[in-house]
């Protein structure tokens, strides 16, 4: 999977995972193009949001990634690398 | 239902998987069921034969085992915040995929109907056996709406209705209303706006919404079909019995609240805690923590209160410290 291509796959999981800070549409495409990064505590993910962004992952991109590994991260762009990291 | 659990709990090659199974389970299952299942993990857990198979298995299978355990005793301990002795007798009558109801099928006489609308979780901001278990099914029954769109219920439920509008219609075709004392709407986050809106719409009793939407959200203002002021005023401009609740933390929650009140007089109420820690978009977890879910529930749910506290009926904006 591209990083652009992956960077989308993760927002789209982050905001169907409903957690309570989203990131605004701006700051999504930014991350998107990798002309920002979006700290994790900002987007106010509950125990419920994390097992759910988890199983996005897991589902969209095989990668296996559990709550525990993802409180452990501090940004998005942790989490891609990651991935990344996961898959390679 | 044991067996159902057992026989998709084996299919698990994950613990998200395990996750995912137990968060589906957790936005169906009466109290009844989710006793019986903690029970019978319970006995196997303390097997000897549990005890022998765990010796052989790998580490993964082991982690899997625990990720099942760990997620059904959270939410069991959830339940049991209630502090009651038996589950509460509620049984799932399926009406539609995403149309339950809970009833415990005693007569509706002195009962008050809850028409739940469920957040973008499909739940109401906790397990649902963990919300009926704090209610006593002598007294309620509760007709649960989840949004499978997980878009506040904006596009209706498909199948059943295409926005909300008709979709609130169509809810008081599902229940005979003069069978019941009386018929409240409560809805938790993306579900807030809806149980007002039902509430005005279908002039029930009570409206209660947990850390809702404001009608000025983007969501709802790019509605072709949604007019605030036509949509919050009752037909015969009475004025509705309405309390929003909200984190006494969660600014975009009291933003929303008093976009609310900008349309129609509603009551509000924070909810803070007196331990320092930050109620934000969940107040409802903070009050289960402090054990206090159960009167607040009675209170809230009770339409012969005006807002929350009957004592101060005059203030428009009041706190719960929990």
């Amino acid at each position: 999977m591209k990083s652009m291509a992956l960077r989308q796959h993760l927002i789209t999981i982050i905001i169907d995972s409903g957690v309570y800070e989203p990131p605004s549409s701006d700051d999504q495409q930014a991350f998107i193009n990798d002309e920002l990064d979006i700290e994790l505590e900002r987007l106010d993910i509950d125990s419920l949001a994390s097992m759910e962004i988890c199983i996005g992952i897991e589902l969209e991109m095989g990668v296996s990634i559990v709550p525990t590994q993802l409180s452990q991260l501090r940004t998005l762009k942790g989490l891609e690398q990651e991935i990344i990291g996961y898959k390679s | 239902m044991i067996e159902r659990y057992n026989s998709l709990f084996g299919n698990c090659k994950t613990i998200n998987q395990v996750h995912q199974l137990h968060i589906t389970q957790e936005n169906r299952l009466t109290p009844l069921e989710l006793y019986d299942l903690y029970e019978s993990i319970k006995k196997e857990q303390s097997s000897l034969l549990f005890r022998l198979k765990m010796l052989f298995v790998n580490n993964q299978s082991k982690q899997i085992k625990q990720a099942g355990i760990v997620a059904m005793k959270k939410t069991f301990s959830l339940a049991e915040k209630s502090a009651k002795a038996k589950p509460e007798p509620f049984i799932r009558h399926h009406i539609h995929k995403n149309i339950q109801m809970y009833s415990s099928g005693t007569s509706p006489q002195q009962k008050t109907l809850v028409i739940a609308f469920a957040g973008k979780a499909m739940r109401l901001m906790m397990p649902i056996p963990c919300f009926l278990q704090h209610l006593s099914a002598d007294k309620f029954d509760v007709l649960l709406f989840s949004d499978p769109n997980k878009h506040g219920f904006t596009r209706g439920i498909p199948g059943i209705a295409n926005n909300i509008e008709n979709l609130i219609e169509k809810t008081s075709h599902l229940f005979n209303r003069t069978s019941y004392k009386s018929v409240v709407s409560y809805g938790t986050s993306g579900g807030g706006l809806p149980a007002i809106l039902a509430a005005v719409q279908l002039q029930l009793d009570k409206g209660i919404s947990i850390g809702g939407n404001g009608p000025s959200s983007p969501k709802w203002k790019a509605l072709e079909t949604f007019n605030p002021d036509k949509n919050l005023t009752t037909n015969d401009n009475t004025t509705p019995n309405l309390l929003c609740v909200y984190g006494a933390n969660a600014e975009k929650d009291k933003l929303n609240t008093h976009d609310l009140e900008y349309y129609i007089p509603i009551k509000a109420l924070s909810i803070h805690s007196t331990n320092g820690q930050k109620v934000r978009h969940n107040p409802l977890k903070t009050i289960l923590t402090q054990s206090k879910l159960s009167s607040f529930l009675h209170i809230a749910l009770d339409p012969t209160i005006t807002g929350y506290n009957h004592e101060k009926e005059a203030i428009e904006h009041s706190e719960l410290w929990v």
